[in-house]
């Protein structure tokens, strides 16, 4: 099976709407259709093949990305089953987003709104991650509702905001509002944590290393647990090739608390203990 | 430019003219019968298999004012999953429940619509709802004022003014506010939810010391005296709520043989029997506007799927607001002249209520007689989007395709409805009726929805399929004011409609008391409140067609 090359030679400083990609991968398309492709760069009108060399057949429905930049929007948006994406670079926003059932590799960082509303499948970014990871489109009522999402840099704030299922693990720091509106799912972390971590969650769980330096009145103290379960969420998330391997697999000894309770939510916010 | 449509079957239910083959002559943009010696013909359409109607009005459509902008940035999903790309032609724009300005004009125009009537314009949000409406091209607008809720209004009828007193109210308002008509919505009830009421019935009185019945026969007489041709527009009381059709019935004896137009009146036909205690009243409401001739109606259906609902009448918006979904809602009180509801709403073909509401509507459509005193409307986008129309069409004249999709919603509902028994089916005719020529002539626009001597050359061209949903989704052409504006359903050139106003005549004393009263509690001065001539032209950039005002 060959490899699919894309690679980007335009100089725009403009936006690029990167969902052509994603539908030619979806739909197998092959080389020379997908180059005759149009694409709106700012107010200009014009064919993909006129700032992409691709080389190979996208109908193996794998593709490498290369020259990517941070102009470059919805890099991997919806893809389905047994599709997957290489980035070599960083993108723009809507990475990954409406993602369902592919594999989106990014070998950089990524703007806001990566993963945002996906429902399956597995984004790995190995730079950072923005603000809005793994969110809602504005005006939508839930995030992501499903997959994973690894980044084994830092993520911006709002990361799981409004998140409904699914796993998100960034193996750095987490900005500030993390888990905001977080409606269920999980969120775990290595690194440190900013303000307001949890705000208006309702159910779902955010495991984290430290205990944060303000946790939220709505937050009450539940003691120390022994959960079996923790286990179990271990071995999904050890199961990427990640930092999050150095955690002992049967480790489950946590400190907890509920929140947030101003909204009436019962989600809980896990600490390592030991 | 001279055009001749030649071969085409011809429906202008305003000239009696039932299918016959007519050639039509487009001079400049208005129809003529035939060329005069000197007019040379530059085009000839031959429109042979097809069947030609003058181009369709909505005289009941929220596409504009500021309950429909709430409802596009709430609805922020609706756009995002039907984005509408530009092209050479076209602005860019999206939404389907709620398309933004530039896509309902040309939505519109896909369908074969040439002009369409904002029904609740805010007199203080006036101006915002003009410029949306500005900003809606290919079609012509109008809207129709908001009143029985405002403070000055309500005073006036506590106070005992007279009644020429009113009238000057109401024409300084037309005139200040550049509508068409005036609406009512649920009199004096929106008013009383500031005042914690959740219910106002036809004849009770509410905190500001008068009825709904005192109210909307108060304003139908002040519309019919000023000699205003559309009849007062009346969002009736007790919206959605079951057994609401006595309010129905009552505020149409409140207009007292004057006439009287009740729109979305699907909503306001439910009764209270069966084991949901949720029944359908259309027979009774069908029966009231087969024997009243001074009432019309529009239907406001209801289509199963995701839509939004908006409405200035805010104490029944209240009331609906858990059914939301997505649950999110506004509820807001507009500068105490009316208020704001804004709640999305998905009906469903397997709800009871939804189902029945599908079948009261269509109910109510099959049982009045007269097409030319009801309206195709879905009250956009609260029954569902105007988009559907095409669809509605289809249900309305296949009693097959209607029986198809009845056997597939709600048991329950199916029982309680006897839409599968009724056999009538609409005719090209009568659909040409409530969908051209009865909202033209309720609405006093001469020169449109017929398509007789210097008429506005407002013409839509359907090709003859076996699918009539499909026929009226995709007109063959659509011209409007002689230019040929869409082909096989795609916009091939962009126009700018005009807008519809009315303009009677009202003593000015009445701008003193106004002015008091607006330098005493408005938060806009009373020379800012007013749109001019000149404004609404060159800054607003709305064209106005002023209709004349008398007994007609």
């Amino acid at each position: 099976m060959s490899l699919t090359t894309v690679t980007y030679k335009g100089r725009t400083k403009q936006r690029l709407d990167m969902r052509w990609l994603s539908q030619a991968i979806n739909e197998s398309t092959n080389s020379d259709t997908a180059r005759k492709l149009s694409l709106q760069i700012g107010n200009e009108k014009t064919n993909v093949g006129d700032v992409f060399d691709i080389s190979g057949s996208l109908s193996n429905q794998t593709a490498i990305l290369e020259n990517s930049n941070q102009s470059m929007d919805y890099l991997g948006h919806a893809l389905t089953k047994n599709t997957e994406l290489t980035v070599k670079g960083d993108v723009g926003h809507f990475a990954g987003a409406e993602l369902s059932g592919g594999k989106v590799i990014i070998d950089g960082s990524t703007q806001d709104y990566a993963g945002c509303g996906m429902s399956k499948g597995l984004i790995e970014v190995t730079g950072n991650a923005n603000d809005y990871l793994g969110g809602a489109f504005s005006g939508d009522k839930k995030g992501m509702s499903g997959g994973t999402i690894l980044v084994h840099g830092n993520s911006g704030n709002f990361t799981g905001d409004l998140l409904r299922r699914g796993t998100i693990m960034v193996v750095g720091n987490i900005g500030d509002y993390c888990a905001s509106r977080m409606i269920a799912g999980t969120i775990t972390n290595l690194g440190t944590i900013g303000k307001q971590v949890g705000v208006g969650m309702r159910r779902g769980t955010i495991l984290l290393p430290h205990k944060p330096k303000d946790v939220l009145t709505g937050f009450h103290d539940c003691g120390r647990h022994n959960l079996g379960y923790l286990t179990l969420l271990l071995h999904e998330i050890r199961q990427f090739k990640s930092t999050f391997q150095s955690l002992h697999p049967m480790r489950r000894r946590v400190q907890r608390y509920i929140g947030d309770t101003t909204v009436g939510g019962q989600g809980e916010m896990l600490i390592w203990i030991g | 430019m001279a055009i001749k449509l030649t071969g085409g079957e011809i429906y202008d239910p305003a000239h009696q003219v039932d299918g016959q083959n007519k050639d039509l002559y487009i001079v400049d943009g208005k129809l003529q019968k035939s060329l005069t010696d000197n007019e040379k013909l530059d085009q000839t359409y031959d429109l042979s298999n097809c069947i030609v109607m003058a181009g369709a009005i909505d005289l009941h459509t929220h596409i504009g004012g500021g309950k429909v902008n709430i409802a596009r940035t709430m609805m922020l999903e609706d756009a995002h999953s039907h984005p509408h790309p530009g092209s050479d032609i076209l602005r860019s724009g999206n939404g389907r429940a709620v398309p933004s300005t530039f896509s309902s004009g040309y939505r519109y125009a896909e369908m074969g619509y040439t002009a369409c009537f904002e029904p609740a314009v805010l007199p203080v949000n006036a101006r915002q709802a003009h410029m949306e409406l500005a900003d809606t091209p290919m079609v012509d607008k109008g809207g129709y004022a908001l009143l029985g809720n405002d403070d000055f209004l309500l005073n006036m009828i506590r106070e005992g003014a007279t009644q020429n007193a009113i009238n000057d109210y109401v024409a300084w308002l037309l005139d200040a506010t550049q509508c068409i008509g005036i609406k009512v919505v649920n009199a004096g009830g929106i008013h009383a939810f500031k005042y914690n009421q959740r219910r106002l019935d036809v004849d009770e009185t509410g905190p500001a010391g008068s009825n709904p019945r005192e109210i909307i026969a108060t304003l139908s007489k002040a519309v019919h005296e000023l000699g205003i041709a559309f009849p007062l527009h009346v969002h009736a009381s007790n919206l959605g709520v079951p057994g609401n059709f006595a309010s129905t019935l009552a505020t149409m004896a409140a207009a007292d043989g004057l006439p009287i137009h009740l729109t979305h009146i699907q909503f306001h036909s439910y009764g209270t029997e069966g084991d949901y205690k949720f029944s359908s009243a259309a027979c009774e409401i069908a029966e009231a506007i087969n024997n009243n001739k001074n009432v019309s109606a529009d239907v406001g259906q209801i289509m199963f799927g995701q839509t939004i609902t908006t409405s200035g009448d805010t104490m029944m918006q209240y009331f609906g607001h858990d059914h939301a979904s997505p649950k999110k809602w506004t509820i807001m009180d507009i500068e105490c002249e009316a208020g704001c509801g804004v709640i999305p709403f998905k009906y469903r073909d397997k709800s009871f209520v939804n189902a029945l509401q599908w079948a009261i509507g269509l109910e109510i459509f099959l049982q009045v007689n007269d097409p030319w005193r009801v309206f195709l409307t879905t009250d956009h986008p609260n029954g569902a989007p105007f988009t559907s129309y095409p669809h509605l069409i289809k249900l309305l004249m296949d009693r097959s395709f209607r029986n198809d999709v009845f056997k597939i919603i709600h048991k329950g509902a199916q029982k309680a409805s006897n839409l599968a028994s009724m056999d009538r089916e609409y005719s090209l005719y009568e659909i040409a009726i409530m969908t051209r020529a009865a909202p033209a002539k309720i609405l006093g626009l001469s020169n449109h929805g017929h398509l007789g001597e210097g008429a506005n050359a407002n013409i839509t061209v359907y090709r003859k399929q076996n699918d009539i949903e499909q026929m009226f989704a995709k007109p063959a052409y659509v011209f409007k004011n002689g230019t040929l504006i869409v082909k096989d359903g795609e916009i091939v050139e962009t126009v700018q409609g005009v807008t519809h106003v009315v303009k009677p005549e009202f003593d000015r004393a009445i701008e003193k008391r106004l002015k008091k009263y607006f330098d005493d509690f408005q938060t806009i001065s009373f020379n800012n409140f007013k749109i001019s001539n000149d404004e609404m032209i060159e800054c607003i950039g709305n064209e106005i067609e002023t209709h004349p005002c008398g007994k007609i």
